[in-house]
């Protein structure tokens, strides 16, 4: 990829760059003293077109064919600096000097225009197939984010990214172009072509990212591609002698966008009051009890608890530093970095803290052979709260009652209130501190050496391997206690045995790669040709113990404690590849490209063992054709289609193999113990096969004005067959879990637009950016051989409905009126009172049963964009970035919303102070006490639709005199705030959540407010 | 040229393609299973596990008494109530738990016997081992049969498809039954060589039983007649001690499904939950009615006595004291009443007033029918979903009765009967029975000792399957609620809806 440009004429921005140096060059008039020089690439040919500018300045020149320049200067002190496109940028000072012989070095870096594809790269204007492209440097800037993979999020049309929540270390998930399996949905991330993830990587140590979105740029990594795949390149060495220092650090707080509000104790007395009077039960407080809790007279025995705000702060501290050095010594060029990042959780008792680092290294061996190595690795720690029993410490949240104290007089944790009722109260900020710690630790390490050669022009031999170690602990300590009540007395919450339990994971990964690619030019007629192999193992070791009754909740070995139970898998999967790829194209104006991958893997059974899967795109770049040529207002015109076929192998390790598995056991002899069987529980598919998807779609690529204009706009369809499903079986199989077969069918449909433009205006100085992109998706289940899934009791897998969409009731309002009560039938057995919400009669039969029941939401969006925007003036720039999805629905019930008929001390939020009532008849939330109103349907069903503020960054890059003074190459400083605000209907959560996540239990997201600083010297 | 290197690297791939075979080292498989005698022991600790899960004989074959005229279940969800007042249909849950559970243990079953015979071991192990696995699918499609009448039967090892065929007639699983058996009494040991392995007695008081249930009377007495004469089993002298934690695996425990606590394999029979006993199961006051007194009579019939109906309301809930009082009724004559009766009533159910764990007089308002369940229920409070008490699928009293009540079916009254019936009485100091009775009489007297003797144990609704005698017992002896027994199609369990939706070869139970 780095030998792309070689000999090539690139001719469309050749002109582009020409007519732009001819419009400044005007400018240069003015000047007083002429250098001149020649510009020559590495290897002594002379560069023409080379973009000269004073520093500073929009003054400038460009090479003559020859690569010569003259330019005008005033100031000896002035810099000149040399730019070509797929060269680094050279910088000199005037001084004296009158002539300049300039050598530039091919650049490493990859500018815009060239793209990574699968093994190699291509100019964006021949591009066939659909790929996103971002380079952190220029489009994002530095938003704090916990993970690397979220400044994707917004950034690329089709790429849907959902952060799970702001808890430290959290990651995200990311679906391209839709969901197209109901198992795991992941992309291939691929660094360097190293199978990895994102988190093994600095934000600043990235070069660029490409999402192969279709099968036409994906298809060439075959099984593992259905996802799609992302690409991210990471930099290479400097280039120069000299040491190039890059410090990049920022810090910050942390709050939540927004927590919930529940209702005063008060409140939540008289609700749960009514309630119980509604459900026929007594009520739970006296009238003077309410008093004192109103009053605040007994603060201890009935207080007002805000479990949301106790459990989180306001505040919680970020902080991020980039450390990389660069250098060319030699023939050996090389980049080191080290980044830290910290972020304490803004719930308590979580934080996490990373460390990654990288050492990039490339040497020219002469005769056409590079050497290069890249070794880098991350080192991870998180702690959070080990009860995640009873979904943690977010349902305790809204399950907990504010009466009760955060804590007693005497100092020591609440959990009960003066009420005999409330002696259960799981203190979340207990839980989510004390009661039990859980820490993560994870080292990962990759190595990462290549060999290039390139006997002669056009070809090239590379063989890349790699091997990646990733070695994790967790250990969860769940300590024993004895909480108390107001008076001193034990409440009920306790834990009477404590417990640690160790997990270790291993997990390993091997690939080999060796690729020889061919580039050829015959006239008009450009040619490449790619073949290659790939080798690819994959090992993941698990072990447990958990033990109990450890003398002391301060140990913290496995060796104090007692009863041990014991558990240990391994799991090995191996990939054997062929691949290859031809691309064509005549005179820059038809393009054609074909791939294909054969796939044989260990997880397909041996008489199904290799796939196939092939690709094919053409392209017309139409505005190259003769009879365009002079129509000025289109800079860039391009056709696109492609199709072609990926596969997913997540498909287990063993599928095929009918394994027998450890049984309960039975006891023989008296036996205190069972001794375990073997029997087979899961039925194995021997003609297991992977899940097919077979892409296609049509792109057009536009610029317009010299490309200040740029539109770009895809339709595709993904439709995936052949999707793992356990279909039912007789029971007299005697078998209780199906096996796996291929035998669902999943299509996405969709279209995306993303336009961009930049320009400057006038003279002003003043430059600007402003770009969107947005995607519309229609995800449908086609077959799933006629049976339905739940997931859970909110979400269904239907044919021809979106994967996991809502399924119950649909709520028709509440009853109001006598009428009403006489119109609406009502649940099977059961009376309706006026409040009660009034659910549609589907079927038209005279009750209401489960088969009325019907799809009432879709968690997948409709709609997801991005708007970005930028301005530069005068060394201040300001980048703003929105994000946002419409036509989602999130499911919100029993987490803050509930009839309050059941025997709990769920708190409501505020929302219910407006509930019916026979004084309230209007209101907008139904009447207390009827457990019906909490059954599955569209009234807890809500639109989630947001447009949020991601990001936004305000740098000032310091002039040249100050950093000279202060002996640095640049100074910026920068203040940036990452969703500081949001546009949703939501009223207590974020919007922002999986679509899976079917309850308002996500730890909460984050804003932040962070200030940083960028030095290079 | 591009097929050309394909074609060239993808024979280069061939040659390493062994480099893709994997194996599974975390568990055998098909291929390394079935090797040595410590992988057929394994198979055959999975076949007996498949005896132990809730819905039979961890606790679902014992609730069966729920769905007879002894008990009434309160927790409508376990769906025993549905069966019990006639509303059950095909998709009733419970009915296909039931048919999962015994066909994975007949599954387990058939794995042993498709696979132990080509195994190359000790002869003699792998009899005892498709012995063992005989009398198990024998067991499993009694029940099949007892409850479905007509299934299908499968006798090997079955992939999905095919399971898919359609039921044998009762006549046929019935025969199938018959054959496994009389093969694995052959292969049996005459004694277990563990505690709680299966025997060849097992084997043929379950014969025993088969026939009997299916009206064999002739076959039934020599099997009986052999269990008996072995001299190997007899009866515990207290008849309380049988089923506390002592009386465990004792001589007159023929085979008893094992259980031991702090496993997920522990049973669900016998816990007390929040110092309760099986807080879902209710014991029917028509059961404690139907108890003999001391002096052997019905209590209406002994003027020694008084019924409880005295002390009861309409549905046979027994009145509180002050309600009591208000009638001029005193709770402790009430109380004093129950030492007037058969003992086995005091040992089998617990009733208002009767000491029970830390309390002095149990509150029976928390039950429905005011009458809990005492047999097998453990006194200390442990886990209540993992009990350790072992639960007796055969027992030497009921080897006696079967083979009263197979002789009288088959020859009438005669001296080895009453012989048999006696030895049960006599253990509970009950008085004998009168050895004047008509077959006819005797018929019913025996039937009636089956019912006290071996009441809560599961056997009950089999019984009245059998006997055809569910509906005047159902319809018109239960007292405490209203149930309705359909002769024309509740006989026997519909087929569950599930198994007929995945398997298009299947057709409904008649009646259904």
């Amino acid at each position: 990829m780095k030998s792309f440009y070689h000999g090539k004429k690139k001719f469309p921005f050749q002109l582009l760059l020409m007519l732009t140096l001819i419009f400044f060059g005007f400018e240069a008039i003015a000047q007083d003293r002429i250098v001149s020089g020649t510009v020559k690439d590495e290897a002594g040919a002379p560069l023409p077109g080379v973009n000269i500018k004073i520093k500073g300045t929009s003054t400038g020149t460009i090479t003559n064919f020859d690569g010569q320049f003259k330019l005008a200067v005033d100031d000896p002190a002035t810099s000149i600096i040399f730019s070509f496109m797929g060269f680094e940028p050279q910088e000199m000072v005037v001084g004296q000097n009158k002539s300049f012989n300039i050598t530039l070095v091919e650049s490493t870096e990859l500018l815009s225009e060239i793209v990574v594809v699968g093994y190699g790269t291509q100019k964006k204007e021949n591009l066939t197939g659909a790929i996103g492209v971002v380079t952190p440097d220029k489009d994002i800037g530095n938003q704090a984010v916990p993970n690397t993979e979220s400044l994707l999020q917004g950034r690329i049309a089709g790429v849907q990214l959902t952060q799970s929540g702001g808890k430290p270390g959290a990651g995200a998930t990311i679906t391209i172009r839709g969901n197209g399996t109901l198992n795991d949905s992941s992309p291939l991330v691929l660094i360097d072509g190293v199978p990895g993830s994102m988190q093994d990587i600095l934000p600043s140590d990235i070069e660029s990212i490409s999402v192969l979105k279709d099968a036409a740029s994906a298809s060439i990594y075959g099984t593992r591609a259905a996802n799609g795949v992302i690409l991210v390149t990471t930099k290479s060495g400097g280039t120069t002698d000299k040491v190039k220092v890059n410090y990049n650090g920022y810090a910050g707080l942390q709050k939540a966008t927004v927590l919930p509000e529940f209702l005063d104790s008060w409140d939540y007395m008289m609700l749960k009051n009514e309630g119980n009077i509604n459900a026929g039960r007594s009520p739970i407080y006296s009238d003077e009890e309410i008093a004192i809790a109103r009053e605040g007279s007994d603060p201890y025995r009935y207080g007002n608890t805000d479990w949301a705000d106790e459990t989180f702060k306001d505040g919680a501290f970020f902080q991020n530093h980039q450390l990389s050095l660069s250098q060319k010594v030699g023939n050996t060029q090389y980049l080191a970095s080290v980044g830290y990042l910290d972020q304490k959780g803004i719930m308590y008792g979580t934080s996490a803290e990373r460390i990654n680092y990288r050492l990039n290294l490339k040497s020219k061996l002469g005769k056409g052979f590079t050497f290069g190595a890249n070794i880098f690795g991350a080192i991870k720690k998180s702690e959070e709260s080990a009860d995640t029993d009873d979904q943690g410490v977010m349902r305790l949240i809204a399950n907990s009652s504010p009466l009760v104290p955060v804590f007693n007089q005497d100092g020591s944790w609440g959990s009960a209130s003066g009420n005999p009722y409330e002696i259960n109260t799981k203190n979340p900020v207990f839980y989510a501190t004390e009661a039990s710690r859980k820490f993560n630790d994870s080292n990962k390490t990759t190595l990462n050496p290549y060999l290039e050669f390139k006997p002669v022009k056009g070809l090239t031999l590379r063989t890349n391997l790699s091997y990646s170690f990733t070695k994790g602990l967790n250990k969860a300590h769940k300590y024993d206690f004895q909480l108390t009540g107001p008076d001193g007395n034990d409440s009920d919450i306790a834990r009477v045995q404590n417990s640690l339990k160790e997990t270790s994971n291993t997990y390993e990964t091997m690939q080999w790669e060796n690729t020889i690619n061919y580039n050829k030019k015959l006239g008009k007629h450009s040619l490449n040709f790619l073949a290659g192999t790939t080798v690819n193992s994959y090992a993941h070791k698990t072990t447990n113990v958990n033990v109990f009754d450890l003398p002391s909740n301060s140990l913290t070995e496995i060796g104090s404690g007692s009863n041990p139970t014991v558990g240990g898998a391994f799991y090995e999967s191996r990939l054997l590849s062929l691949f290859g790829r031809f691309q064509y194209n005549y005179d820059d104006r038809y393009l054609f490209e074909a791939n294909l991958r054969q796939d044989g893997s260990s997880k397909f059974p041996q008489n199904n063992r290799f796939a196939l899967f092939p690709a094919l795109s053409v392209g017309w770049i139409f505005s190259n054709e003769a009879f365009l040529k002079d129509v000025e207002m289109l800079s860039f015109g391009k056709v696109r289609a492609n199709w072609g076929q990926l596969g997913n192998d997540k498909i287990g390790y063993y599928p095929y193999s009918q394994t027998y598995s450890p049984t309960d056991g039975y006891p023989f002899d008296g036996a205190s113990i069972a001794y375990g069987g073997l029997a087979v529980t899961n039925l194995a598919n021997p003609d297991i096969m992977w899940e097919t998807t077979t892409s296609y779609g049509v792109g057009v690529d536009l610029g317009f004005w010299e490309d200040k204009l740029t539109v770009t706009a895809d339709y595709f369809v993904k439709d995936t067959d052949d999707i793992l499903l356990k279909l039912p079986i007789p029971g007299a199989t005697g078998v209780d879990t199906p096996a796996f077969q291929n035998a669902g069918r999943v299509k996405n449909t969709g279209w995306e637009l993303a336009v961009n433009h930049f320009n400057q205006i006038g003279s002003t100085g003043i430059e600007y950016s402003i770009g969107f992109n947005l995607t519309k998706i229609k995800n449908e289940i086609i077959s799933m051989q006629g049976e339905t899934q739940y997931p859970n009791n909110r979400q269904v897998n239907m044919e021809g409905h979106p994967i996991g969409s809502f399924y119950g009731y649909k709520s028709i309002g509440i009853y109001r009126t006598e009428e009403d009560l006489e119109k609406y039938p009502y649940i099977d057995g059961q009376t309706p009172q006026l409040g009660d919400l009034i659910y549609e009669n589907v079927n038209g039969d005279d009750v209401i049963n489960d088969e009325d029941r019907t799809i009432i939401g879709n968690p997948n969006p409709e709609y997801m964009y991005g708007i970005n925007m930028g301005l530069a003036y005068k060394g201040f720039d300001l980048k703003l970035f929105f994000q946002g999805v419409q036509n989602v629905d999130i499911y919100s019930s029993a987490t803050g919303h509930h009839s309050g008929s059941a025997n709990n001390l769920m708190n409501w939020t505020t929302d219910w102070l407006d509930r019916w009532t026979p004084e309230n008849p209007d209101a907008s939330m139904p009447r207390l006490g009827n457990v019906n109103n909490d059954q599955i349907s569209s009234f807890w069903v809500e639109d989630a639709s947001y447009l949020r503020l991601k990001n936004v960054e305000l740098g000032y890059t310091f002039n040249e005199s100050v950093c000279k003074k202060l002996r640095l190459q640049s100074l910026r400083v920068y203040a940036n705030s990452t969703n500081p605000l949001t546009w949703s209907k939501l009223q207590h959560w974020d919007p922002e959540r999986y679509a899976n996540q079917s309850r308002n239990e996500a730890y909460p997201q984050t804003t932040t407010l962070t200030f940083g600083t960028n030095i290079i010297f | 040229m591009k097929k050309a290197i394909i074609t060239l690297l993808g024979a280069a791939c061939f040659s390493c393609s062994n480099y893709l075979d994997l194996q599974d080292n975390n568990t055998l498989n098909q291929d390394s299973f079935w090797q040595t005698e410590d992988h057929l022991a394994l198979a055959v600790t999975a076949a007996y596990e498949s005896l132990t899960p809730e819905e039979l004989y961890g606790r679902g074959i014992r609730d069966l008494d729920c769905v007879s005229d002894n008990g009434y279940n309160e927790w409508t969800w376990m769906k025993y109530w549905d069966i019990s007042v006639g509303q059950h249909n095909p998709a009733t849950d419970r009915i296909n738990w039931v048919w999962n559970d015994n066909y994975r243990g007949i599954r387990r079953a058939n794995e042993i016997l498709d696979n132990a015979p080509t195994m190359d071991i000790n002869a003699e192990v792998k009899d005892v081992a498709i012995g063992e696995a005989l009398f198990l699918r024998a067991l499993f499609y009694n029940n099949l049969s007892m409850l479905f009448n007509n299934v299908p039967l499968i006798l090997k090892v079955v992939s999905p498809q095919e399971a898919r065929i359609e039921k044998s007639t009762k006549e046929e699983v019935v025969q199938q039954i018959i054959e496994d058996l009389t093969m694995a009494i052959d292969l049996l040991p005459t004694k277990s060589e563990q505690v709680g392995k299966i025997n060849k007695y097992a084997a043929l008081a379950l014969r025993a039983r088969v026939y009997l249930y299916n009206q064999q009377y002739e076959n039934a007495i020599k099997d009986c007649e052999e269990v008996i004469n072995s001299g190997k089993f007899g009866l515990v002298s207290d008849y309380d001690f049988l089923f506390s934690a002592e009386g465990q695996n004792s001589e007159e425990s023929i085979f008893s499904v094992q259980f031991v606590s702090n496993l997920k394999s522990g049973e669900r029979f016998s816990g007390t939950y929040k110092k309760q006993p099986q807080s879902h199961f209710g014991v029917l006051p028509n059961l404690v009615y139907d108890y003999y007194t001391k002096n052997g009579l019905k209590p209406e019939d002994d003027p020694d006595a008084t019924p409880f109906s005295v002390w009861s309301d309409e549905n046979g809930v027994p009145k509180s004291e002050k309600e009591l009082e208000a009638e001029g009724l005193s709770i402790y004559d009430y109380w004093a009443e129950f030492a007037n009766r058969d003992p086995r009533l005091d040992h089998t159910i617990l009733r208002g007033g009767e000491p029970w764990l830390d309390q002095a007089k149990w509150d029976n308002t928390v039950k429905a029918t005011r009458y809990g369940i005492q047999k097998y229920i453990r006194k200390e409070v442990g886990l209540y979903t993992d009990g350790d008490r072992n639960f007796m699928i055969l027992r030497y009293a009921d080897v006696l009765l079967m083979y009263a009540e197979a002789k009288n079916e088959f020859s009438g009254p005669s001296g080895d009967v009453f012989n048999a019936l006696n030895q049960i009485r006599r253990r509970v100091d009950m008085a004998d029975f009168d050895s004047s009775l008509s077959q006819d009489e005797l018929r019913e007297e025996i039937r009636h000792e089956r019912r006290v003797e071996l009441a809560l144990e599961g056997l009950r609704y089999f019984d009245e399957l059998r006997w055809k005698t569910a509906k005047n017992d159902f319809e018109n002896n239960v007292i405490f609620h209203d149930r309705t027994f359909n002769e024309s199609k509740h006989y026997w369990w519909p087929i569950p809806q599930t198994e007929i939706d995945r398997n298009p070869n299947l057709s409904q139970n008649s009646g259904w």
